[in-house]
């Protein structure tokens, strides 16, 4: 990855001039409506692209090269550099990458005699600024000319990574690289620092400086950061450059193997599983059908006016009574996001901690959600230290300028922290699901009144914006009842270093929240469907037509499927590339990741095997049929078995071949639709929990002892 | 719940409705198959025989509806294949599937009806792949099981077909084409009968309300010579007419469907009753000379 490492450029005219002009990335990104002429799929998220006289421009460099006229390629490049180079380039079948870094790639493409020229025109403003960073190296207090605000550190750092990102492939390139490496190492920014050696060993290949060494970082870096996939060939290929010379590394004498050896070591039993729902090796179901404790959210009164506004209202109000809220649980807790109200039951005994609202606020408040207000707009997330929820405040839906909220809460007492109403943020739309990381709380923001989507970065503890982020235009979803056009709502995940946008328009967004700006960008084939789940269902589709579910990340691939997307999605998010894509049915939600494949739900459970080929797509493996009915539903594993909970009850599933294990547990919520299950395993005297969210109940059944 | 003793009732001679006696030259139809030289009496008789259901049919589907037909058809064949071990796995005596139509390929019902309803192609997505099999379930023997004994039975296999996926014992529209359709039809409560039961012989039965019919042709046309003072002859013809439904024997059109008239014969039913086949005959008997 090389996400401080972009080449930015700025032309002189009337010279051949390769250095290029400085400009955040954040330019990069800034929306275009999603007629985007680059952008042909109307359904398919629109970041802005370069315009086709750049494209032109790369088109004449290639021609240039192979011709080897190196006074007319570098003339190239110097025009693109004069060019407006804000945009994205695809590169590929299914790449995005801002401009600047494409061109950083077509500079790697020269022959050797070409990077000679290159180095000639180059050099000198590359030794300028390698010689200030020195300087500010013995003086941190000297200031770096043009150096612009670095959320990263010192000014050295800025100075370094300009070399780096503009003029890597002169003759300074690798050396500033390798100081960049050592200076996010010290600072405990081991994927940066990784990124930077791998670089030279991977794109600078006259490079002076000692492979040995580098390849020794390389590996150092990557077992900090916990890549073992990375790490062993790293270190063998480490091993094998240093031998057993001895080494200076990190100021003491040392052989490669002793410093290999003092490393630290890949977790027993090979990498840890991508995060599916990490639950213990041994639970044992319960025996009766009979609940710890029930909790209806929908009271009797709201399932009568329910079920009244349902024949009145057909499709559309089927919609509004299959809504299964967004839920997460702590072990402690379980925390329920109902159509804007949270709150959080106390998992052992069912009783109702705290709630952001009365239930009954949303009994005189059904109409203005049946034609008003979208019920599927609410999302998420729990930490340990905070439940931070998406979506319209209750209180006011219905009045016409309802917009999603952001709003962080106290998980023990459900006190609010803060709130986007009322601030700079108070007329944009929150949408999608939200990711907490590192302290800060990543959500997409767009306004009533269009489909740009804005990535927001607010810090967690005092709900500060630390940046709005352009991301795009989304492609508006058809909504037939109130005429708003509304984007399809993004999930997020987050990392320290890296925020993932799945747009659920059919592409991809990373983003470096130390740059505030996309680094790139994969396409796939979008959801073709552009309603929304009521507009689905007065078509005559089935009311869980969109079906959503979550990303699944083990920190290095991301593997997702879009709502009403075709494909379930795994990218190398490392390396920058799409691993694969599956076709699955639209109405399918992805439950389950792990290394050996992946499980989707719908019409079926159905598990997919990775193929034993890299570039073959995984293989249905067995699908195993049922009444699958609501429109959020998951796979709970635990205890080497697969738990889902349907409208039949709660099945536990072998995960080899999808037989269902008799008996299941039909449980106290037979007339509900299903949806998600969570399991909390016993600790000490307490009795463990499965616990049921459907679209009526929270259920609690007591797990056995093992 | 007290068990019904099962009972296999004989045939019955249902009351005659109406008696026509035609002399020569009051009716044509008479006149011309009259016996030479001599008058007809025509009666019309019913003839009625019942049996208890031996047989209950739970009708089902499977469907597969994917993207990829390959995973289509892989997804259907494990259905199936789920659906016939659970079958067995059930234990039940004299349970069996039975597999009927397939429909391959082409889109999902859904989304055909939303383009039927305006709505354009892009919008409701690309169509799927499509496979569907009509299934029965048939449970035999069921005359043998107390009434009790019988509910259980159909609870348990019903359930469990449910919990593979097998949609068992359709009773009402199941999306927006069969509903219009329900609509169209006025059978918008009960749409499809999941479940019938039935009596697996017929043509027995039949033949034994034909006999009963006759029996009852017989005593009538001989009491109303007795009454004439006329001697009864032998059949001279005989005339089928259209099943008998409703309790008072009235004979009539069953059903209407398409400006179709359709005769059935009342051997199946959804509900667990007697199966009953009535059976109505039009009898010209001749008149011997004194």
């Amino acid at each position: 990855m090389l996400a401080s490492l972009l080449i930015y450029g700025g032309g002189r005219a009337g010279v051949v001039n390769t250095s290029f002009a400085f400009k955040q990335l954040a330019e990069d990104a800034a929306p275009t409506p999603s007629t985007s002429p680059g952008n042909p799929n109307p359904y398919r998220f629109s970041v802005r692209r370069v315009e086709p006289a750049v494209l032109d421009l790369v088109a004449d460099f290639e021609k240039h090269r192979d011709a080897k006229a190196w006074d007319k390629a570098l003339a190239t490049l110097g025009k693109l550099a004069e060019s407006d180079t804000n945009g994205m380039i695809p590169q590929g079948e299914n790449m995005l990458l801002p401009a600047r870094l494409r061109i950083r790639q077509l500079v790697q493409t020269l022959p050797p005699e070409g990077l000679r020229a290159y180095r000639l025109f180059n050099d000198p403003r590359a030794k300028q600024l390698f010689e200030q960073a020195q300087a500010a190296l013995t003086d941190p207090s000297a200031p770096a000319p043009g150096a612009r605000t670095a959320p990263a550190g010192g000014e050295e750092v800025v100075l370094l990574e300009k070399v780096v990102a503009e003029l890597f492939f002169t003759s300074y390139g690798d050396r500033a690289a390798d100081q960049l490496g050592d200076a996010m190492y010290e600072r405990g920014e081991f994927d940066r620092a990784a990124r930077a050696w791998a670089m030279i060993l991977n794109e600078y290949p006259d490079t002076r400086l000692s492979v040995a060494r580098l390849r020794l970082k390389l590996a150092a870096a990557l077992a900090r950061a916990g890549r073992w996939d990375d790490f062993q060939p790293a270190a063998d290929l480490a091993r094998q450059s240093a031998g057993d010379a001895a080494l200076t590394l990190g100021g003491k004498p040392t052989t490669a193997a002793e410093f290999l050896a003092s490393l630290p070591k890949p977790p027993e039993g090979g990498r840890a599983a991508p995060v599916a729902q990490g639950l213990p090796d041994k639970i044992a179901f319960p025996d009766s059908d009979e609940p710890a404790w029930q909790f209806a959210y929908r009271g009797p009164a709201a399932r009568q006016t329910l079920a009244q506004m349902l024949a009145n209202a057909g499709n559309q109000g089927s919609v509004l009574v299959s809504i299964v809220p967004p839920s997460e649980c702590d072990g402690k807790r379980v925390y329920v996001h109902w159509l804007g109200i949270t709150s959080a039951l106390d998992v052992e005994t069912g009783k109702l901690l705290w709630s952001s609202h009365k239930h009954s606020i949303l009994n005189d408040r059904w109409q203005q959600f049946l034609w008003q207000a979208d019920p599927d707009l609410f999302f998420m997330a729990v930490t340990p230290d905070a439940v931070v929820a998406v979506g319209a405040e209750p209180e006011r839906v219905g009045q016409g300028n309802e917009v999603g909220r952001l709003i962080c809460r106290d998980p023990a007492t459900g006190a609010q922290r803060w709130t986007t109403a009322g601030g700079t943020l108070d007329t944009l739309c929150a949408t999608g699901r939200p990711a907490v990381a590192a302290g800060v709380v990543y959500a997409a923001f767009h306004s009533n009144q269009s489909t740009d989507m804005q990535l927001v970065a607010v810090d967690l503890n005092s709900g500060a914006i630390l940046f709005q982020l352009p991301l795009g235009t989304a492609p508006a979803l058809n909504n037939q009842w109130n005429g708003r056009n509304r984007p399809a709502p993004p999930s997020i995940v987050a990392t320290p270093e890296m925020v993932y946008v799945v747009t659920n328009a059919g592409l991809m967004l990373a983003v470096n929240p130390a740059r505030r700006a996309i680094e790139w960008a994969v396409m796939y084939e979008p959801p073709s469907n552009s309603v929304t789940r009521v507009a689905a269902a007065n078509m005559g589709l089935s009311p869980n037509f969109a079906t959503e579910s979550p990303p699944f990340f083990d920190g290095r691939t991301l593997v997702f499927k879009e709502v009403s997307g075709p494909r379930v999605v795994s990218v190398d998010t490392m390396n920058q590339r799409v691993n694969w894509t599956r076709s699955v049915a639209v109405n399918d939600a992805l439950v389950a990741v792990s290394p050996a494949g992946f499980q989707t739900l719908g019409a079926a459970l159905s598990s997919y095997a990775l193929a034993s080929t890299k570039d073959t797509p995984p293989l249905l493996k067995w699908s195993s049929a049922g009444v699958m009915g609501a429109p959020r539903m998951n796979v709970a594993i635990a205890g080497g078995e697969f738990h889902m909970f349907s409208p039949r009850g709660v099945f536990r599933v072998n995960p080899s071949n999808g037989d269902f294990l008799p008996p299941p547990l039909r449980g106290r919520d037979m007339s509900s639709l299903g949806g998600v299950l969570h399991v909390v395993p016993p600790v000490g005297d307490k009795p463990g929990r499965v616990i049921t969210v459907s679209n009526f109940n929270i259920t609690a059944y007591p797990l056995k002892k093992p | 719940m007290t068990p019904r003793t099962l009972h296999f009732s004989t045939a019955r001679v249902a009351a005659c409705v109406m008696v026509l006696i035609a002399f020569v030259g009051t009716a044509a139809a008479a006149r011309a198959q009259a016996p030479q030289g001599g008058g007809v009496i025509v009666v019309q008789a019913v003839g009625r025989a019942t049996a208890r259901p031996n047989r209950l049919e739970l009708r089902a589907t499977l469907a597969a509806d994917e993207a990829a037909p390959a995973d289509a058809a892989a997804k259907f064949r494990q259905a199936q294949q789920r659906a016939t071990e659970e079958v067995k796995k059930l234990e039940i005596p004299n349970l069996s599937i039975e597999t009927n139509a397939m429909t391959i390929g082409g889109a999902n019902p859904a989304a055909m009806l939303a383009m039927m309803q305006g709505n354009v192609p892009d919008a409701v997505g690309k169509p799927n792949f499509h496979l569907s099999r009509a299934l029965t379930l048939v449970l035999t023997g069921v005359d043998k099981l107390d009434e009790e004994k019988l509910v259980d039975t159909v609870i348990k296999i019903t359930e469990r077909m449910k919990d593979v996926g097998v949609n068992v014992g359709i009773s009402g529209p199941q999306n927006m084409a069969e509903f219009q359709m329900a609509q169209m039809t006025g059978n918008l409560a009960n749409g499809k009968p999941g479940m019938v039961f039935k009596y697996d012989n017929p043509d027995a039965l039949r033949e034994k309300a034909y006999a009963a019919a006759i029996a009852d042709a017989r005593k009538k046309a001989a009491k109303l010579a007795e009454l004439s003072g006329i001697p009864l002859g032998a059949i001279a013809s005989i005339t089928e007419g259209p099943a008998v439904s409703s309790e008072d024997e009235t004979p009539q059109s069953v059903n209407f469907f398409n400006g179709i008239t359709i005769n059935q014969p009342n051997s199946a039913s959804p509900n667990l009753e007697e199966v009953r086949v009535i059976v109505n005959l039009t009898v010209q008997f001749g008149v011997e000379k004194k």
